[in-house]
């Protein structure tokens, strides 16, 4: 596979109440984005725990993109604010072996802001595409 | 968290376990506290176990110095605090367990209300499988002791010519722990062992009669140099060691003999939590799912996921990891789990400045969170 080739999979958990939301608006608004993500949808971002990030990175997923409410926003309080220490140690343990931190993000992406849900998953799609495709696609021993 | 310390000398005429059985046996007929949790060596002499003590006269076994933990006392604190509070409980403690133990207490795991921490000097401890060889050799922990003891009140860490003190005690930079009252070993004059106690306890112990001295002689100048070598040596080697995991294929190397058996979780005193996510349901596979998998991949390894579970352990504990080693130590294939948790722990713990086991006051960082920070994400 080249990399002009190369069309990243992308596993993305997005929070019920705002970037899912956020993406269905992206849909229903006819906005154009790369085809490249899978969706989960959770409750809450404060409920992805790092094992749902570690298991498709270990798997060979190209990248995974945690979507959660604004700062202020989360319908449980504070989710949001505890994902994001979350995301930064999975970031900071992964980046020691090698992943890189670009292949994790999260995003606050609200119900109203298709057209940013749009925009973040090109721009992903274009870094991961940059930095090519996980390797640990082809091991076994995980 | 401890103000100045006042030194008091501890006799040893009969030895140091004579000694501090006797010295914590005063102090519970003083109604100081209700029992001990304390290292106390087997029947067999060649092994040394937590015990909770009762009777003052089944002090006798108390053994503070033998340089070997089965567990984590932190571990077992958690079982005797964690739903009763009411009896006051004197806890013999190295260093690292009662850094567990500060954890442990933030996590409402353990119960430090009712609890007299007594602070034990650390400079490293054997596997239980060395030490218990030694004691047999040498005829007894006893006997075995008394060959290092002046070795340990000169700062110089027991050693053996076949075997040396477990990975995580090589790599320890706190060979004390910052308590109010603590029985000091290194740096003691010979025949003795000073008793270092601050506020009310200096106190206590001259009630007990004991003489103060002005100073705590060359114990001062011994620990620091012991801490400030020790540091240096923690961060050359665990930085060599990281320096040797930069990919995961290099850490699935370093894992690979990981039999899945969950021993390092349950030796953890920060893994706290009752029923693992590694052993519920969420991994009980349907039968076709493996060969899905396989199927795929083309060879898939089994048991699945033990590179995920070390590193999900990592995420969801490493900040915590306090490197007492019980996880290297309790791993039947003896992966280097003591390096990996302590190297990468103070990484993941400094993006939030978190020191484990520094404080009660310092909130565990998956509980607490800043309104502005860690950005960009």
């Amino acid at each position: 596979m080249t990399r002009d080739e190369f069309e990243p999979k992308i596993i993305a958990i997005l929070c019920n109440w705002c970037s899912y939301t956020g993406a269905d608006l992206a849909g229903t608004s006819r906005i154009q984005y790369p085809p490249n993500i899978r969706i989960i949808r959770v409750m809450c971002s404060g409920s992805v725990d790092p094992l749902y990030v570690l298991k498709p990175i270990l798997e060979g997923a190209d990248g995974v993109l945690i979507g959660g409410c604004h700062t202020g926003d989360c319908h449980y309080i504070n989710g949001n604010y505890k994902a994001r220490r979350r995301v930064a140690i999975a970031r900071r343990v992964l980046e020691q072996f090698g992943v890189e931190p670009e292949r994790i993000w999260f995003r606050f992406i609200s119900a109203s802001e298709g057209k940013l849900f749009a925009d973040t998953v090109r721009d992903m799609v274009g870094t991961i595409k940059e930095l090519g495709p996980n390797p640990m696609r082809a091991q076994w021993e995980i | 968290m401890t103000g100045l310390y006042r030194h008091f000398v501890l006799p040893v005429p009969e030895g140091i376990r004579r000694a501090v059985s006797g010295w914590l046996g005063r102090l519970m007929e003083a109604g100081r506290f209700d029992a001990v949790l304390a290292p106390c060596e087997t029947t067999s002499e060649n092994s040394v176990v937590t015990a909770l003590i009762r009777q003052p006269a089944r002090l006798d076994r108390v053994d503070p110095v033998a340089p070997v933990a089965l567990v984590n006392a932190a571990r077992v604190l958690s079982d005797v605090t964690r739903t009763q509070s009411d009896t006051r409980l004197a806890v013999l403690l190295r260093p690292c367990e009662y850094r567990a133990a500060v954890e442990l207490a933030k996590l409402k795991q353990v119960n430090l209300g009712p609890v007299v921490p007594i602070g034990l000097d650390c400079l490293g401890t054997f596997s239980p499988a060395d030490y218990k060889a030694a004691a047999n050799a040498a005829g007894g922990g006893a006997a075995l002791t008394g060959t290092w003891v002046d070795q340990l009140r000169q700062g110089q860490p027991p050693a053996r010519a076949e075997f040396q003190v477990r990975p995580a005690c090589s790599v320890c930079p706190t060979p004390v722990a910052d308590l109010p009252l603590r029985l000091g070993l290194v740096g003691a004059p010979a025949g003795s062992l000073l008793v270092e106690a601050s506020g009310e306890w200096a106190a206590v112990m001259e009630a007990l009669g004991l003489d103060e001295v002005s100073s705590a002689g060359a114990r001062g100048a011994l620990v620091s140099r012991l801490q400030a070598e020790r540091a240096a040596a923690s961060d050359r080697a665990l930085a060599g060691y990281l320096g040797k995991v930069r990919d995961l294929p290099a850490l699935m190397a370093e894992l690979s003999n990981c039999l899945k058996c969950l021993n390092c979780r349950r030796a953890c005193p920060m893994c706290y939590c009752r029923e693992c996510v590694f052993e519920t349901p969420l991994f009980d596979h349907q039968s076709g799912q493996y060969l899905k998998w396989a199927s795929r991949k083309g060879i898939i390894e089994l048991p699945t996921d033990t590179l995920l579970y070390h590193l999900t352990r990592l995420n969801h504990m490493s900040f915590a990891c306090i490197g007492c080693g019980q996880c290297q130590a309790a791993c039947p294939v003896n992966l280097p789990l003591a390096y990996l948790w302590r190297a990468l722990g103070e990484k993941v713990a400094a993006l939030f400045d978190y020191v484990p086991g520094r404080s009660l006051e310092d909130p565990i960082p998956l509980v607490t969170f800043k309104e502005d920070e860690l950005e960009p994400r």
